[in-house]
C-alpha cells in the first residue's frame, strides 16, 4: 500500500496553486520583447551580410566579364592621296585582320617570322644618337591583351594629327631586336610614324610585332606599311566619314592610361568625439524646464491663500564622449567611389543635470529671486552594434593621396542601455533601439606600407529620436575617424 | 486540441496570446516551482525562467500531449538546473547518508492542507525534497530521476526513501499534536 502515500501526496499537489507576482510577467514580457529585438537584429544584420556579399560577387563577376571585353584603341597615322585610295581598294579585299595575304606574310615571314611559325616579337629601337631633350617627345606605350593590342598615347595637344605625308625624309636607322617585350616605352621624335600591330602568321599563329618607323627606308618598310594597312582598314572600318580621296588623319582619341583594378578592401574603423542629445544640430546651452508648479502661498493659519512663486524642475543636457571601433570592408564603386559597410560597435554617453528652480518674489529687493536646489548629475550610457552603409567619394587627388568624402548611413542597433542612477533605468529602456545615423564625413587617405590609412572628421545626426516616448531630442556627434585598409592581394 | 490556435498566436509572438497562455498555467506552473525551492523568490524566478523557455521553444511542441504536462516538464527541468546552479542548494544536493527514520504508519493520513503540505516538502533538505517532488508528484522512475540528476537509480531509490520516511514522521508528528490541540481545545 506503499504506493498510497504517493497517490495521496500527488492527487493533494495537482490542486496546488500559487498566484504569481505582477512582477514575473513583466520580466517574461521584457525578455520576449528582448529576444523578438534581437531576432530582427540578427535577420537584418544576416540581410546586410548577404547583401554584401553578393553585390560583392556580382561585381567580381562582372568586373571579370569586363576585363575580357577591354576596347582596343589604336592610335593610326595612314596613308592618304591617290596611294591610299588605292590600297584601300586592295585592303577592301582582305577580309579581316585574321587573316593576312599571302604575300604580306611573305613580306613578315622575311624578317620576323622564324620557320618553326612560333610567335616572333620585334623590337626596333632607336639608336642612342636621338636626344631626348632636343626631340619633342612622345610616349607610346603598347600593351599586348590577348589577341589585341592596346596603345596608349600621352602626347603633347599640339600633335593630333600626324600623317606620314610630313614625314621627313632623314630618318634614324632601326636596330631590330628580337626580344619579346610585353610593354615598351618608346621616345620617339615628332613628327612620327607610331603603328602598332598584331598580324597572324602563315598557320593563324599569331605573331607580334611591333614596328616604329619613322621612314620606310628598310626591309621593314613592307612590314610596317602592311601593318599599318591592315589596322587602317580596321580603323578605316570603324570611321566610315572618312573617303578615300581626303587627306587622312586617323586617330583615335588618346585612350587613357589602363587604370590598376581596384578591388575590394577590409580594415578597421576607429572613431571618437563628442556626442550630444539635442533637437537641432546647433547644440543648445542652458536649462531647460521640464514641468513647473505654481507654490501656493500659505497663511499663518495654513490655509493656501494664493500664488507665492513658481517651481521648476529643469534639466540640462550636457556632451560627452562617443567612440567606437569595428571591422570595415570597401567595394569599388563607379570609377572614383567606395562602398563602406562592416560591423561596429559604438558607445554614445550623454549627461543630464536636473535642479530644481524655485522663483519667488522678494518684497525686500522688489524683485523675482530663482534658488536652485537638488542638483543631480546622471550620465546615461548606450551600446550599440552599427552597421555602416556609407559611400566614399574621391573629390581630388593630390601627389600624395585623395581627398575623400563619405556619406551614408550608420544604422544603429541598441543592445545596452544603463545609468548611474537606478530610478532612471526605466528611462534607458526607452530609448529606441534602432536608430539610423546620418554620416557625413571628409576625409584624407594616403597609402603606407601595407595598405591605406584614412583620416576623417565626421559629422553624426541621428535620424530618430533618441527616446522612443519623445518626438525630438537627436544624436548629434562629431569628431575623429580613422580607417585603415589592408592591401588587397 | 483545445489550445491549438492560442498555441499558434503565441508562435507568432502575439503579447495578448502570450499573456493568455501566461495566466493560463502560471499560478499551477508556480505551485510546481515552489516545491523545488525553498523560497517564494527563488520559485518567481524559475517560473520566469520557465515561461521564457516556454514561449521560445513552443513551435516545438508536438502536441503529442497536454500542453500543461509540456510545461509541467519544462518547469521541473528548469527548477533542477536552478538548483545545480544555485550554491545555497548545492550542499544540500550532496545527498546525506543519514540513518532512514523508522515510520510507525507506512500509510499515514494526510490531514494537512495542500499549501501545508507543501511547505512541509520544501523543509525536506534539498536532495530529499527533489528525488522526492520528481518521484511522489511528478512520477519519475529512478532511472529517470538518476538520468536528470546524474546519479545512480540505487542512490535515487535510498534517498527517496529516507526523504519519505523523513516526510511521513513528520506528517504523524503534525496528526499527533492535531490531535493532541483538538483534544485540548
Amino acid at each position: 500500500m506503499a504506493d498510497n502515500f504517493e497517490k495521496k501526496i500527488s492527487r493533494q499537489m495537482d490542486d496546488f496553486k500559487i498566484h504569481p507576482s505582477e512582477a514575473v510577467w513583466q520580466k517574461v514580457d521584457a525578455q520576449l520583447r528582448k529576444d523578438k529585438r534581437r531576432r530582427w537584429f540578427f535577420f537584418l544584420l544576416s540581410v546586410g551580410v548577404l547583401l554584401g556579399s553578393g553585390s560583392f560577387l556580382i561585381y567580381e563577376r562582372s568586373h571579370n566579364a569586363s576585363a575580357h571585353v577591354r576596347p582596343q584603341p589604336v592610335a593610326i597615322s595612314s596613308k592618304t592621296g591617290a596611294n591610299t585610295s588605292k590600297e584601300n581598294e586592295q585592303l577592301k579585299l582582305e577580309p579581316s585582320s585574321s587573316a593576312i595575304p599571302s604575300q604580306r606574310n611573305d613580306a613578315v615571314s622575311e624578317n620576323n617570322i622564324k620557320e618553326d611559325n612560333k610567335p616572333v616579337l620585334q623590337n626596333n629601337s632607336f639608336p642612342n644618337t636621338i636626344s631626348k631633350s632636343a626631340a619633342k617627345t612622345k610616349i607610346v606605350e603598347s600593351n599586348i591583351v590577348a589577341d589585341k593590342k592596346v596603345t596608349t598615347m600621352r602626347k603633347p595637344a599640339s600633335s593630333n594629327n600626324i600623317s606620314a605625308n610630313h614625314l621627313p625624309a632623314q630618318k634614324t636607322a632601326i636596330n631590330s631586336k628580337a626580344e619579346p617585350v610585353k610593354k615598351q616605352t618608346v621616345h620617339l621624335q615628332t613628327p612620327v610614324v607610331d603603328t602598332t600591330v598584331q598580324i597572324t602568321g602563315v598557320n593563324n599563329t599569331p605573331v607580334d610585332k611591333q614596328s616604329t618607323n619613322t621612314q620606310p627606308a628598310s626591309t621593314n618598310k613592307k612590314t610596317t606599311d602592311s601593318a599599318t594597312r591592315q589596322v587602317a582598314l580596321q580603323e578605316q572600318q570603324r570611321n566610315e566619314t572618312v573617303t578615300p580621296n581626303e587627306k587622312v588623319a586617323v586617330d583615335s582619341p588618346a585612350p587613357e592610361p589602363v587604370a590598376a583594378k581596384r578591388k575590394m578592401q577590409t580594415g578597421w574603423s576607429l572613431n571618437a568625439g563628442i556626442t550630444d542629445v539635442r533637437s537641432s544640430v546647433i547644440p543648445a546651452k542652458g536649462f531647460t524646464t521640464a514641468d513647473t508648479y505654481a507654490i501656493p502661498l500659505t497663511g499663518t493659519s495654513g490655509i493656501p491663500g494664493g500664488l507665492s512663486g513658481l517651481l521648476s524642475n529643469e534639466y540640462s543636457i550636457r556632451s560627452n564622449v562617443q567612440a567606437g571601433v569595428g571591422y570595415a570592408v570597401r567595394f569599388p564603386f563607379g570609377k572614383k567611389a567606395w562602398f563602406v559597410t562592416g560591423v561596429q560597435y559604438q558607445y554614445h554617453r550623454f549627461s543630464v543635470i536636473e535642479r530644481v528652480r524655485r522663483d519667488t518674489f522678494s518684497a525686500a529687493q522688489n524683485r523675482l529671486v530663482s534658488n536652485f536646489s537638488n542638483e543631480n548629475k546622471t550620465a546615461f550610457n548606450f551600446h550599440y552594434i552599427s552597421i555602416p552603409t556609407e559611400v566614399q567619394w574621391q573629390i581630388a587627388q593630390t601627389t600624395k593621396g585623395k581627398l575623400m568624402l563619405g556619406t551614408g548611413l550608420l544604422h544603429s542597433f541598441k543592445f545596452a542601455a544603463s545609468t548611474a542612477l537606478p530610478s532612471f533605468a526605466d528611462s534607458t529602456s526607452a530609448a529606441a533601439f534602432y536608430q539610423p545615423i546620418i554620416q557625413l564625413t571628409p576625409a584624407y587617405e594616403w597609402k603606407t606600407k601595407k595598405g591605406v590609412m584614412q583620416l576623417g572628421w565626421y559629422f553624426n545626426y541621428g535620424l530618430l529620436p533618441v527616446y522612443n516616448n519623445v518626438s525630438k531630442n537627436h544624436w548629434w556627434q562629431t569628431g575623429l575617424r580613422v580607417q585603415y585598409w589592408f592591401k588587397t592581394k | 486540441m483545445q489550445h491549438r490556435q492560442l498555441i499558434k498566436d503565441c508562435i507568432k509572438q502575439k503579447p495578448a496570446a502570450q499573456k493568455e497562455l501566461y495566466d493560463l498555467f502560471a499560478e499551477t506552473m508556480l505551485a510546481v516551482c515552489y516545491r523545488y525551492t525553498k523560497s517564494l523568490a527563488d520559485a518567481e524566478d524559475v517560473l520566469q525562467d520557465g515561461f521564457i523557455k516556454v514561449f521560445r521553444n513552443l513551435s516545438a511542441y508536438r502536441e503529442e500531449g497536454e500542453l500543461g504536462g509540456w510545461i509541467r516538464r519544462i518547469m521541473v527541468n528548469t527548477a533542477i538546473n536552478f538548483l545545480k546552479k544555485k550554491k545555497e542548494y548545492q550542499y544540500d544536493m550532496s545527498f546525506l547518508n543519514e540513518p532512514l527514520h523508522p515510520v510507525s504508519d507506512d500509510n499515514p493520513e494526510i490531514k494537512l492542507r495542500t499549501k501545508e503540505l507543501a511547505d512541509l516538502i520544501r523543509q525536506l533538505p534539498s536532495g530529499y525534497q527533489t528525488i522526492f517532488n520528481l518521484h511522489a508528484v511528478e512520477g519519475f522512475t529512478h532511472v529517470e530521476i538518476g538520468q536528470m540528476l546524474g546519479i545512480s537509480e540505487g542512490t535515487s531509490r535510498s534517498q527517496y526513501m529516507r526523504a519519505r520516511n523523513l516526510l511521513m514522521t513528520w506528517i504523524e508528528k503534525y496528526n499527533s499534536e492535531l490531535k493532541t490541540s483538538s483534544y485540548g481545545g
